[in-house]
């Protein structure tokens, strides 16, 4: 839950701007960077976890840079699974935004622009505001999908109790362990939770 | 009083928009013409929406275009006031913030929608309030900036007979009050003659005055840009 819900706000944050660069801009090479924010889509989990724990580990370019700064390793930490887990799924924060903000009228923006406006300022006064469907449609898909990551997160970040060991990860192992009444008890929270988010997407997309 | 000087080439799909006149300022000049004559595109390339192939434009000693220079002032940096045919308000705004979307003077705000008879209507969404209300909001948050010059792109055409006529009367009797170039879109020729100080009859991308002068057959190859009241004539004599 902490992991999804960090999750979700880090990525909303990055997202939110990424979105407004595919949705808006035309640049060379555009279509190859689109392809790579959505490859999490398409690659296996265990093959994407196998790049990111080579890219965040201590030999890894990030992983290397951030020990060197801060003398503790990435991989197998809760930040570690974040990274993980932001990654895994920032196509779904980003394809609900960018379709939002591409169904704004154009003339709403050549007004903003006409009326003083900045890109940067007609972007956060007038694409955000009215894009809240999509951004929020972004929130549910993205909280979800990390809520039940498993085989990324358990390639980065290992199962440490208390600091990697999220609950999709807890109920494999419960029922590795034959425990099924635990294994249970989460499986149903964690199926109330996601029914309850996808209630919520269903009444964002009828608006 | 600043003026409006426009000499602009486009290359478009269908014909190339070719056109050059003046506005003076607390002048209307209306750019009358058949749909897909290219009158929208001239104003665009005026608030900076699109850039000309070739020309220059200038309000009073201030450049906004000039391709011989490399000149292309973003239309941030016109101040000018621009309201679009079916103009489409910020619906996430009360028709109050939107008129004051970009002014920082709020008095002024005030005076502008009360002036514009929507002053109770300031706490409302626009997909609360007709058309008209729109379009009048769609007014005051042109004029609220304080624009140096005003854009009017066919902006009553989506109203009511009565409604328009009474937004148009409202304009033209501002005109004197604001001082500035004010240029005005219309397919309609009767619009046209009963607002316009100056006029210009723009088809297929060029000034053609003989579509004033005899809309079927196309004659008349003198002056470009018509006077209203020798237009008015004209028309005149074409009636029996």
């Amino acid at each position: 839950m902490k992991l999804a819900l960090i999750c979700t706000v880090i990525l909303l944050a990055v997202a939110a701007p990424l979105a407004g660069l595919l949705a808006y801009s035309r640049f060379r090479g555009k279509s190859f960077l689109e392809a790579l924010f959505n490859l999490p889509m398409a690659l296996p989990p265990t093959v994407m976890g196998f790049y990111l724990l080579i890219f965040l580990g201590p030999r890894g370019a990030i992983g290397s840079l951030w020990e060197q700064w801060t003398g503790a390793p990435l991989v197998f930490s809760f930040l570690g699974i974040v990274i993980a887990s932001a990654v895994y799924s920032l196509p779904f924060a980003l394809m609900p935004m960018k379709t939002a903000f591409q169904k704004i009228d154009r003339r709403l923006l050549e007004s903003a622009y006409i009326l003083g406006l900045t890109p940067v300022s007609a972007f956060v006064r007038v694409v955000l505001p009215n894009s809240i469907n999509g951004i929020a449609t972004s929130a549910v898909l993205v909280f979800v999908h990390s809520m039940g990551a498993f085989g990324v997160l358990l390639m980065v970040g290992g199962s440490i109790p208390g600091e990697t060991r999220v609950a999709s990860i807890a109920i494999y192992e419960a029922v590795q362990s034959l425990d099924y009444g635990e294994a249970g008890r989460m499986s149903l929270i964690l199926l109330a939770i996601s029914y309850a988010f996808m209630l919520v997407m269903n009444r964002l997309s009828r608006n | 009083m600043i003026a409006l000087d426009v000499k602009v080439k486009k290359r478009r799909h269908d014909f190339d928009v070719d056109v050059s006149f003046s506005c003076k300022g607390g002048e209307m000049l209306v750019l009358v013409g058949p749909s897909g004559a290219g009158k929208t595109t001239i104003v665009r390339l005026i608030a900076g929406l699109e850039k000309p192939d070739d020309g220059r434009i200038a309000c009073g000693d201030e450049i906004w275009a000039d391709s011989g220079r490399g000149i292309h002032l973003p239309p941030q940096k016109r101040c000018l006031g621009y309201v679009f045919q079916d103009y489409p308000l910020f619906p996430h705004l009360t028709l109050g913030a939107n008129a004051a979307f970009s002014s920082h003077d709020g008095a002024e705000v005030e005076r502008l929608m009360k002036r514009f008879g929507i002053h109770h209507l300031r706490d409302h969404k626009p997909d609360r309030v007709s058309g008209g209300e729109r379009q009048r909001c769609a007014i005051c948050q042109a004029l609220a900036r304080v624009p140096r010059v005003l854009l009017l792109d066919e902006p009553f055409s989506a109203l009511d007979v009565s409604t328009r006529r009474i937004l148009r009367d409202d304009i033209v009797a501002m005109k004197g009050n604001l001082g500035i170039p004010m240029i005005y879109v219309t397919h309609d020729i009767s619009e046209a003659l009963a607002i316009a100080d100056v006029l210009v009859p723009v088809v297929a991308g060029t000034v053609d005055r003989s579509w004033i002068d005899s809309p079927r057959s196309g004659k008349e190859p003198e002056e470009q840009i018509l006077h209203p009241k020798a237009a008015r004539r004209r028309r005149l004599s074409l009636v029996h």
